[in-house]
């Protein structure tokens, strides 16, 4: 006699929809379905009885059986487990949560397109070399993230610059020693400035540990969080030379991981992450992946 | 709901003494790695007190003086603790004549040998290395006070020089420019004292005081030259730098904590 492994797989659509695809495994059967709610957006014609006989209710939701639904180009990845800890340290630093009502609207930042980075004249060649090397091994770790350097600043998108050269970003706060500004559409990143006061920060070595630092911030518009190792560059204690922690490299990887939607609000992705381990630890075989159509 | 949802104060504690680590383990539910926090708590080392004898309180009372204001209505006020974390780099800019460089040199050989704990300093020959730097000036200055005559204001260490500290957070410095006018006339004991005095100074953002009794300590306002670094301010260097607080502490703090470690 044949056996079948029940394993649910649910898929959550991060453009607008939550879709659950049931299959057994030895069964090879496929079906799938589609939250109530989304499923009369798309149709437009009365529930039959039929419908309403497939009904599959899950965690409070109605999901209706849909047949041939198209799906779209785009990619599928399996949920990110994280833990509480860690989300509560990213959720703070990648959402900028600041303990008021607007934290459940707040949305992350991040880069979509490889960064190009233009060096202004006055950054030396040892200061170039050394942030080139540590901006490379940096971004290699991070799966979907890629970096070039160019020499017309036309091709960048990301601008280090002192305050001895042409002011690259008018918008900047130049009252400050040093600063980074960006300019962003919805959750995308497009534009990145650095900028350094040369003369404030009077060394090399103290203008490169700044404009690490302000890279490193400017791959998510990350606030700092407070009580962290002096070390790490997501502190709020910027007063030790800073290297990459295991804690900043996890940080950093996940913001760019795709096993969770990118782009929404705190509430939706504290539910996500909620509604995951909920159906995980329902049943171990349960998987759950989070489908990135490519028109986002 | 999950546990970190709304939550957004840190739940790392903002505590003087209180550092993390992170490690990982395996979340037996869903069988993944999840990361746990690992508080631990700073310590005095309780040896530094011991070596001071019967000095140890007066000590104290000198350092406590030193970086609190000792009104009793601050007594609860938070206070920052300027300590460098970094190792300090000095670089001399060609215009400080050698002697001045010679006499600050053997000051920090003096303080190194001492192996304080979480302070290091040392020298560089490239500007770009450092970030600390060391120059002459033609500015002047006119600090007045309650001085006894023309000659203990002329030679005031802050009448000659200045110091500024390139501030990092909860006013942790991460670099200084050190300027000294080596040009108006002073004489060269004279630059030396306030040159090693400023560099004392702005390993804490130390105070001065006008009638501190020890004449060879830096934080003697009328301090007088000596190529040997005083008793009294090892034992200064030697408690501030003994711990590095994360946050800003009152004088109670402080206090309690040195009795749990005395």
């Amino acid at each position: 006699m044949m056996s079948v492994v029940k394993t649910i797989v649910f898929i959550v659509v991060c453009s607008f929809a939550v879709v659950s695809i049931g299959q057994n495994k030895d069964e090879n059967l496929r079906k799938t379905y589609i939250k109530l709610s989304d499923w009369k957006k798309i149709n437009k014609r009365p529930l039959t009885k039929q419908d309403s006989l497939n009904f599959l209710i899950r965690d409070n939701d109605t999901l209706v059986l849909t047949e041939n639904r198209i799906k779209p180009p785009g990619v599928s990845v399996p949920y990110t487990y994280k833990g509480s800890a860690f989300l509560d340290l990213y959720s703070q630093s990648a959402f900028r949560l600041k303990s008021d009502s607007t934290d459940y609207k707040k949305t992350t930042r991040f880069w979509k397109k490889p960064l190009k980075i233009f060096f202004a004249d006055h950054v030396s060649r040892s200061v170039k070399r050394d942030f080139k090397k540590f901006a490379k091994s940096t971004i290699d770790l991070i799966d979907s993230l890629s970096i070039d350097f160019v020499r017309k600043v036309e091709d960048s998108n990301v601008i280090v610059y002192y305050d001895d050269d042409y002011d690259y970003e008018s918008k900047m706060n130049k009252k400050q020693n040093s600063a980074y500004y960006m300019h962003w559409k919805g959750s995308a990143i497009s534009k990145l400035s650095i900028y350094i006061d040369n003369t404030y920060f009077f060394s090399d070595k103290l203008r490169l540990m700044e404009i690490k630092r302000l890279f490193i911030m400017g791959l998510g518009h990350f606030e700092l969080l407070k009580g962290l190792p002096c070390d790490s560059y997501f502190s709020s204690c910027i007063s030790q030379e800073k290297k990459l922690t295991d804690l900043d490299i996890e940080l950093l990887k996940y913001h760019y991981d795709y096993g969770i939607c990118k782009g929404t609000d705190f509430k939706t992705f504290s539910e996500q992450h909620s509604r995951a381990k909920k159906i995980i630890k329902e049943n171990p075989n349960n998987r759950m992946r989070f489908f990135h159509p490519f028109i986002n | 709901m999950i546990s970190f949802m709304g939550l957004s104060q840190s739940i790392l504690i903002k505590d003087p003494l209180t550092s993390y680590s992170f490690e990982k383990i395996k979340n037996p539910i869903y069988n993944q790695d999840s990361l746990v926090i690992i508080e631990s708590k700073k310590s005095y080392n309780s040896e530094i007190f011991k070596d001071f004898g019967e000095h140890k309180e007066k000590y104290i009372d000198n350092y406590t003086s030193l970086v609190f204001v000792y009104s009793p209505k601050k007594y609860r006020r938070p206070y920052h603790i300027y300590q460098w974390m970094s190792p300090i780099l000095i670089y001399f800019d060609e215009s400080i004549p050698k002697p001045l460089k010679k006499s600050l040199t053997n000051l920090v050989e003096q303080i190194e040998e001492e192996d304080i704990q979480n302070l290091s300093i040392s020298f560089v020959k490239d500007k770009d290395d450092a970030n600390y730097l060391i120059r002459s000036t033609e500015k002047t200055f006119d600090v007045n006070f309650d001085f006894k005559n023309e000659e203990d204001k002329k030679n005031y260490v802050f009448n000659n020089g200045i110091y500024k500290l390139i501030l990092g957070s909860a006013k942790k410095p991460r670099g200084c420019i050190l300027e000294l006018n080596v040009n108006n006339d002073q004489s060269l004991d004279i630059l030396k004292k306030n040159l090693n005095q400023l560099f004392f100074l702005s390993l804490g953002r130390f105070r001065v005081f006008n009638d501190f009794k020890n004449q060879h300590s830096f934080i003697n306002a009328f301090y007088q030259y000596t190529e040997e670094l005083s008793e009294v301010d090892l034992a200064l260097l030697k408690i501030h730098y003994n711990v590095i607080f994360n946050s800003p502490i009152t004088k109670k703090e402080f206090r309690s904590i040195l009795k749990t470690n005395l």
